[in-house]
């Protein structure tokens, strides 16, 4: 493995292990909310209960999320230097404004939220349990700004004097459509985390016929916000189709492993067998229309497959080729307007010329072969993507069933009566993780050769450091995020086993636990 | 919103935090503390170095 695989599989490994903790942190965040608002209506103690003993395992959870996301925010200075280097004016800021909104807003409320029980009044203690969750929903904001832009870089332009990226429009990157969809898509995936994780836990409550009362209720919060969150990762996760379609059209023909241009009305494909061999998808079922209502919005647009994205690929690397020729022209004549006229024409499509840096340092000299094959570097993982997305939306669909039948039970005050539907929920429990990793890889191993799509390759952005450096740091964090998952799984296991009634007594056992 | 003596606690907490980055910032991240990248370097990353 080169330096290129490993920092990319550092950083896939590290991104994998946070986001095992991020969804279930957003989740119970705004859970706990609910719970809590219904404590101050109601006044009913079980409801403060309830509060407290998930907010203990909020704070299991949220601890190691902290800890495994820090080592992220680092390996861009010390695995991607030069991508920090070329786009860091325009990334660093989003990434900036996330660490101070955790620093300030995130930490001091959950502070508040698990020390301030008796220093509060009720609605006061609501109002520090809602901004947590606010906090914490603004943290991902501004961390899937910075990852909205890496997918569709707006708002910024290319400076020939310092030879970076930096940005024209801050307004652009703030409101980036991809960012906004990603966003909406990905916390709503949370709450549906924090609803299974509720759900899952309550059925186990009931199964063993312990904490019913607290268990019964817990249900009911987590199925009928888990039923909406659900629907509304589905139609928002439509959305990020959409925005994926006007902007990244290679990685939507590779989910769909569309290997020609789809005429309109495009369809889409519910089950094939991607051969790469053959560039065909065998035995596809499709569904007329779907695709081109996801991807176009209209049933009169084409959607363009790999082969023709790879053809309009060369192109684009023939004219990035002008750039660059420019570009080396400017460092010649740095006061030449008419070549500093010529850049800006071309200067869209230098990221597609950087793309022959993989084959050859002196890319302006670069044959026709290499760029054939430089263009067919643009196609990800065809079949990873197909199967990954299919997986995910299938896990998707699972779980806005199993909520609709809790909640229909729920109403009905029937939860505890069905025995099979308790075990489905129990055993429904490592799904949406699942679902939210095939997510990620969707997104992110989805957007490769690009670190930032069309503007600077992967292979780029890493640091000129020594392979054996990154190896290393790559096993640390392997050994050491493995001792925090196993930590974090003896925590809730043990929390979860203790119950609401052992845990949350005697009151002075809770705040060291929570803390831990 | 909050008690006197907590909402001091917590403002109190909060500018310490803002020292503390601030402090952070001036000991080793201010421009002065900053190593420019060589401009060469960066050049030579980009473009073919002849």
């Amino acid at each position: 493995m080169d330096i290129v695989e490993l920092s990319r599989l550092q950083f896939a490994v590290t991104a994998l292990y946070h986001f095992i903790f991020v969804p279930l942190t957003l989740g119970l965040s705004i859970l706990l909310g609910i719970m809590e608002t219904v404590y101050v209506m109601t006044n009913k103690p079980i409801w403060r209960d309830l509060v407290k003993f998930w907010g203990i395992l909020f704070g299991i959870n949220f601890a190691m999320g902290v800890a495994t996301g820090i080592t992220m925010e680092f390996q861009f200075g010390t695995n991607w230097a030069y991508y920090s280097q070329y786009v860091g004016d325009v990334f660093g800021a989003p990434l900036a404004i996330e660490g101070l909104m955790a620093f300030f807003l995130e930490a001091t409320f959950v502070g508040l939220f698990f020390f301030a029980w008796d220093r509060l009044s009720k609605v006061q203690h609501l109002i520090a349990t809602w901004l947590l969750a606010i906090g914490t929903n603004l943290s991902a904001l501004w961390i899937l700004i910075a990852n909205g832009w890496m997918q569709y870089p707006v708002g910024a332009k290319f400076n020939a004097d310092t030879m970076r990226m930096e940005v024209s429009d801050f307004m652009a990157v703030l409101f980036n459509p991809v960012a906004q969809a990603k966003f909406v898509h990905t916390v709503s995936a949370g709450y549906v985390t924090g609803s299974v994780f509720v759900l899952a836990i309550s059925a186990y409550y009931l199964l063993r016929g312990r904490h019913v009362a607290f268990a019964r209720r817990s249900m009911t919060v987590a199925a009928s916000f888990g039923l909406a969150s659900a629907l509304s990762v589905v139609v928002l996760g439509d959305e990020s189709g959409y925005t994926a379609g006007q902007n990244q059209k290679m990685k939507i023909a590779a989910i769909e492993a569309m290997w020609q241009t789809e005429p309109a009305p495009a369809s889409f494909t519910v089950f094939g067998l991607p051969d790469l061999a053959t560039h065909t998808t065998k035995y596809e079922v499709k569904v007329p229309w779907a695709l081109g209502l996801i991807v176009t919005r209209s049933i009169d647009e084409p959607v363009p497959g790999i082969d023709e994205l790879v053809h309009d690929a060369y192109f684009r690397i023939k004219d990035g080729l002008i750039a660059y020729d420019t570009l080396l022209a400017i460092k010649r004549h740095p006061r030449d307007g008419a070549l500093r006229a010529t850049l800006e024409k071309h200067v869209g499509n230098l990221g597609y010329a950087l793309l022959l840096k993989r084959q050859r340092t002196d890319i302006e000299n670069a044959t026709d072969a290499q760029i054939h094959a430089a263009a067919a570097s643009t196609i990800p993982d065809v079949p990873v993507l197909f199967w990954s997305f299919r997986f995910m939306v299938g896990i998707g669909f699972f779980l806005i069933a199993l909520f609709a039948t809790a909640f229909w039970l729920s109403a009905r005050q029937r939860l505890d009566r069905y025995r099979w539907f308790l075990r489905v929920a129990f055993y429904s429990l490592p799904l949406p993780w699942i679902a939210a990793e095939l997510g990620w890889v969707v997104a992110e191993y989805g957007r490769q050769p690009w670190v930032i799509e069309g503007v600077l390759p992967t292979a780029m952005g890493v640091s000129s450091t020594d392979p054996g450096n990154v190896l290393f740091s790559l096993l640390g964090f392997v050994l050491f995020y493995s001792a925090l998952l196993v930590a974090d799984f003896y925590l809730l296991i043990k929390y979860i086993r203790l119950g609401p009634d052992d845990a949350l007594a005697p009151p002075a056992r809770i705040a060291p636990a929570a803390a831990e | 919103m909050f008690p006197a003596v907590l909402r001091r606690e917590i403002i109190g907490l909060l500018i310490a935090k803002a020292a503390l980055l601030s402090a952070l910032y001036f000991l080793f991240f201010s421009p002065a503390h900053r190593i420019d990248p060589a401009p060469g370097l960066i050049q030579s990353h980009l473009l073919n170095d002849r």
